[in-house]
Parts: C-alpha cells; sequence; structure tokens
C-alpha cells in the first residue's frame, strides 16, 4: 500500500528523515513510533504530500505520491491528528461530511454515511447537530476519526491522535480503532511516542531514531528479538516479558476441556491478564470461560511460559 | 428583535430628518435669533444625503474589495513576504488623522470628487487590511492542517474554512472603516465636494451655527443607522456561526 524507498528530508540543514526504506502492506495497521523530533510525524506527512521529501520517493498504490495531484491523493487517504481540528463554524454531521462534499456525492447519500460513522464511532445521534466546541476531547477525536473514515479511503493517516486524550478515554479510543481496524480491514499508518499503544494497537511496528529506523517489525519479534539496546529500552527492560505475553490471547494457549478446573478467566482475556491472575489466586491454573459462560478450557502456569 | 428595531427607528428618524429638517425653520428662528439664514439653503438636505451616502458608498465599497484582497494576499504563501510591511501599514496609517490625508491628497490630485473618493479609500482601506489579516492569522491552525490534509485545495480551505472564521473579525474591520468614512466624507467637503459637511464647514466660516448644528446632527444620524445596520449583521453572522 505505501513504500518508502531512501526517503530524506531536512530542515535548514537539520536532517529529520535520513534514508528511510519500509513498506506498509496492504490491511496491516503500522506503527510509526519515536520520540519528539524522531521524524515520524514528518514521514506521516509526506505520504499524503503535506511535506515533500528531500529525495527518495514514496509510493502509494503502486505510484509514486507525486504523480497524483495532491487533493486528489488526500481524498484517498483518511487525516487525523492529534489537536482533531474540527471546523468549530461546522456541525458535526457537516464535519463528517466534508470529504464527501467535496467529492460532491449527493445528499442523500452524505447523511446516509454519517449516520452510518456515527454508529460505527458509536457516536449519539443527537450530536449531529452540535458544534464542535460543545463536545468532549473524546468525543471530538471519534468525530475527527470518522470524518476521516467518511469517503472510505484506503488509507487512513493517523498523527498521536489519542496524545490529548485522558487515560480511560484514550483506552476506550484504542479499542474502537481495534475494532474498526478488524471490521474493515483498512490500512492505517499511525504516530505516537507511545510504545504501549504501539505495541497494543499495531501489526507493524517502525522504531525511528532521529529520523533513521532502528527496527521495523511485528510487536511479537519487537519484544522477542529487539535490534538494539536502544529498542530493549525502549519496548521496557524488565517488563519485555509481561509484554510478550498481553500480545497473545489467553485462548491461544489453552487446552480445550468442558470441565471446568480453578478459577474462571474470559476467553478474550489475554496470558498476561491470565498469569496475574494466578499470582493473585495463588492458582497455577485457570478455567477459560467462553462468551456464554461456560468453561471451554483450561490454561495452566507452565503453558504461559512456554515459549 | 431590539437591534432591529433600533436598526428601523434610527432609520425613519434619518429619513424624517432629511426631508422635514428645512421645515424646521421656526425651530431654528428661535434657537438662533441672530442669523437672517437659519436653515441651509444652497442645497436640500436629502440631495445633501445622497451625495454624502453615494461619496462613502463608493469610497468604502473600493476600501473593503482592496483591503480583503490585500489581506488575502500577506496571508497566501506567495504573498507571505510582504505580511509585516502591510501590517506595519496598516496600524502606523491609522494613526494619521483623516484631515491629514485630505491636505496631503489636495496638492497631489487637485480639489473635486477624485482626491475625495482617494483619500477615503486609503483610510477607510486601514481598518479592513488590519482586521483580514488579523482574522486569516487568528484562524486555527489544526483547523487548517486538517483542511489541508483532508484534500481541500488553496482555495476551498479560504472560502470554507479561514473566510468564514475570519468573518466577524472582518465585518468589524468593515464596520469601522465605514464609519470612519462617514465622519471623514463630512471634511471632504472642505476640497469642493458636495456632503453633510458642507453646512457644517459654511457654518464654520460663516459663523453660523445653526448650519453647523444641522448638518452635524445629520452626519450623527447617518453614522448611527449604519452602525446599527452593523449590528444587525454581526449578530446574524455568529448566529449562522459557531455559537461561542
Amino acid at each position: 500500500m505505501i513504500t518508502f524507498q531512501t526517503v530524506s528530508k531536512s530542515y535548514g540543514g537539520t536532517v529529520v528523515v535520513d534514508h528511510v526504506d519500509f513498506h506498509v502492506a496492504k490491511g496491516a495497521f503500522c506503527a510509526v513510533i519515536g520520540a519528539s523530533g524522531s521524524g515520524k510525524s514528518t514521514i506521516l506527512r509526506m505520504i499524503n504530500r503535506l511535506v515533500e521529501p528531500d529525495s527518495g520517493a514514496i509510493l502509494f498504490a503502486g505510484q509514486p505520491v507525486g504523480a497524483f495531484a495532491p487533493e486528489d491523493l488526500r481524498r484517498r487517504m483518511g487525516y487525523v491528528i492529534q489537536s482533531v481540528g474540527l471546523f468549530p463554524h461546522w456541525n458535526v454531521a457537516r464535519n463528517i461530511a466534508a470529504v464527501p462534499a467535496l467529492l460532491g456525492w449527493d445528499r442523500s447519500r452524505i447523511d446516509a454515511r454519517v449516520a452510518e460513522l456515527m454508529a460505527l464511532l458509536r457516536l449519539d445521534p443527537a450530536l449531529a447537530t452540535k458544534f464542535p466546541h460543545a463536545l468532549s476531547g473524546g468525543q471530538a477525536q471519534r468525530v475527527g476519526v470518522a470524518r476521516a473514515l467518511a469517503a472510505d479511503p484506503e488509507l487512513l493517516l493517523m498523527d498521536e491522535p489519542f496524545g490529548a486524550l485522558d487515560p480511560v478515554t484514550r483506552a476506550a479510543l484504542q479499542a474502537e480503532l481495534t475494532r474498526i481496524h478488524r471490521e474493515t480491514g483498512k490500512t492505517i499508518v499511525f504516530v505516537t511516542h507511545d510504545m504501549d499503544e504501539a505495541l497494543q494497537l499495531a501489526t507493524q511496528v517502525v522504531v525511528l531514531e532521529r529520523g533513521r529506523i532502528l527496527q521495523d517489525a511485528s510487536p511479537h519479534a519487537l519484544l522477542a528479538t529487539p535490534a538494539s539496546d536502544i529498542v530493549r529500552d525502549l519496548v521496557g527492560r524488565e517488563d519485555r516479558g509481561l509484554k510478550l505475553l498481553s500480545l497473545l490471547p489467553v485462548t491461544a494457549r489453552m487446552h480445550p476441556s468442558s470441565t471446568p478446573l480453578g478459577p474462571m478467566i474470559d476467553s478474550t482475556a489475554d496470558c498476561r491478564a491470565a498469569l496475574s491472575q494466578m499470582v493473585e489466586r495463588g492458582a497455577d491454573h485457570l478455567s477459560v470461560a467462553g462468551p456464554l459462560g461456560d468453561c471451554v478450557g483450561i490454561v495452566h502456569l507452565a503453558d504461559l511460559i512456554r515459549t | 428583535m431590539s437591534q432591529r428595531w433600533r436598526f428601523l427607528v434610527l432609520l425613519a428618524v434619518l429619513l424624517a430628518a432629511c426631508l422635514g429638517l428645512a421645515q424646521l425653520r421656526p425651530l431654528f428662528v428661535a434657537l438662533f435669533p441672530g442669523q437672517e439664514r437659519p436653515v441651509y439653503e444652497q442645497d436640500s438636505f436629502a440631495a445633501l444625503m445622497i451625495a454624502h451616502v453615494v461619496l462613502v458608498g463608493v469610497s468604502s465599497v473600493i476600501a473593503i474589495a482592496a483591503g480583503l484582497a490585500i489581506g488575502i494576499f500577506v496571508t497566501r504563501p506567495a504573498g507571505l513576504a510582504y505580511r509585516g510591511l502591510a501590517e506595519t501599514l496598516a496600524a502606523a496609517g491609522q494613526t494619521f488623522p483623516p484631515v491629514a490625508v485630505l491636505a496631503i491628497a489636495v496638492p497631489v490630485i487637485g480639489f473635486g470628487q477624485e482626491p475625495a473618493v482617494i483619500a477615503l479609500v486609503l483610510y477607510g482601506l486601514l481598518p479592513v487590511l488590519q482586521n483580514t489579516i488579523a482574522g486569516l492569522r487568528g484562524v486555527s491552525p489544526p483547523a487548517l492542517d486538517a483542511a489541508r490534509g483532508l484534500g481541500f485545495g488553496p482555495w476551498r480551505v479560504l472560502a470554507q474554512v479561514e473566510l468564514p472564521l475570519a468573518a466577524p473579525l472582518i465585518l468589524a474591520g468593515i464596520r469601522v472603516s465605514v464609519i470612519i468614512n462617514i465622519g471623514t466624507a463630512a471634511i471632504a467637503s472642505t476640497v469642493g465636494v458636495k456632503t453633510l459637511g458642507s453646512p457644517v464647514m459654511l457654518g464654520l466660516s460663516a459663523s453660523n451655527t445653526a448650519y453647523v448644528v444641522q448638518g452635524a446632527v445629520l452626519v450623527g444620524l447617518l453614522a448611527l443607522t449604519v452602525d446599527a445596520a452593523f449590528d444587525l449583521l454581526a449578530t446574524r453572522l455568529e448566529r449562522g456561526a459557531r455559537p461561542a
């Protein structure tokens, strides 16, 4: 979907993106992570041509992004930013309808799409006629994501979209985004400085430092085989094992069984939660409860530790 | 509603004054007993009002168009280099008294309609320019970033995001510009243009306070009426846009 080929960019002699090469496959959820000044936002903004690279090529759907008119390119990519940037003089419905209106959709199609997106983002339909100043931070960013998805873009670009939200709201929106990614199969490029967020959401993590890629790998590979000490520090030296466990659903390690044995844990939990519960309950095995509350399997401490 | 009534009442009083001031001769005779001619009669007040409104109208339309155009230009990437200059000129220019602008215009251009229009345009342009720049610069940067990132072209960003968000401030600039021009246009009678200032000037030079009062009342009423109209417009604009 997106390919960077030795892309570099500098501002006034300072190199912010330095010979960057990576590929984001269709349907992937790619987190670009780094400290501020690592060039992560610049990389994102080069994809939709808000920033032009000094050298190298960026391909979108097999073609250099420079071959598209910037407006056409951007209308095929959703764009979500930390500060949201809703249009303060338009109500929620009109904000969401921004790109469909640019594309000249007819009224009834736009109305249907706005209703559909408000449902997808779990926004109360009564908010449709509210203005942005009346929204909470979480609601505003839900509208921001809905607006980005409005014209059904092939790619979603997100620049620290949840960085300004409180932890509870952030967790809720992270869960929504995971669900939306699963349901729509959109390719997502997501810039963040939060490693836990990257590991939790992404299928691919690109770690940047001072404009260079330190590692480009799956969350599991990043935790299991960090390419350098810097990456090891970034993913967390001491709790790397726990983070690895949190990537695994408990169902991946259980033995199917319908006979309950020991305390119950929900089948949607991850292995880290299972370990935590074992420690808490002083048990070395748990029963896994299916959606109906019945026992679907047993997981032992040894199952969690095995690699 | 009260804003609307204020405007309508002022408009009615203004029209009545234009047509009826001359009928108040007995009043002016009583007020200014020493005057042989206590009512200005060189032109009808209605004719002076029309001439005044036309002069202000023409110069304001040019000033608003120019102020908007320059303000938009210097906030585009191509004109950014001139923004500092435009801001300085707009701010410094307004420290000039309007009379001085006329005084400079006459030796350069001569007497008559043209120097008056040019002086009024130059002076009226400044508040429009200043507020256009301030309004456009005040547009929330995230909204601009989002608009560009979502695929709004430069003209769409301007027409659909920047101008609507800057509109209240731009309107405030236009209001200041037009109100100042109504006052300045009165002084334009010193360069030989027929305006509501003509009775005032003649009254001052001929020590006829009655003329001064008649001209001043009409200019004041016109300014109040136009200001009330802008009040109405500003409220309507804000109601159409965001409530905060």
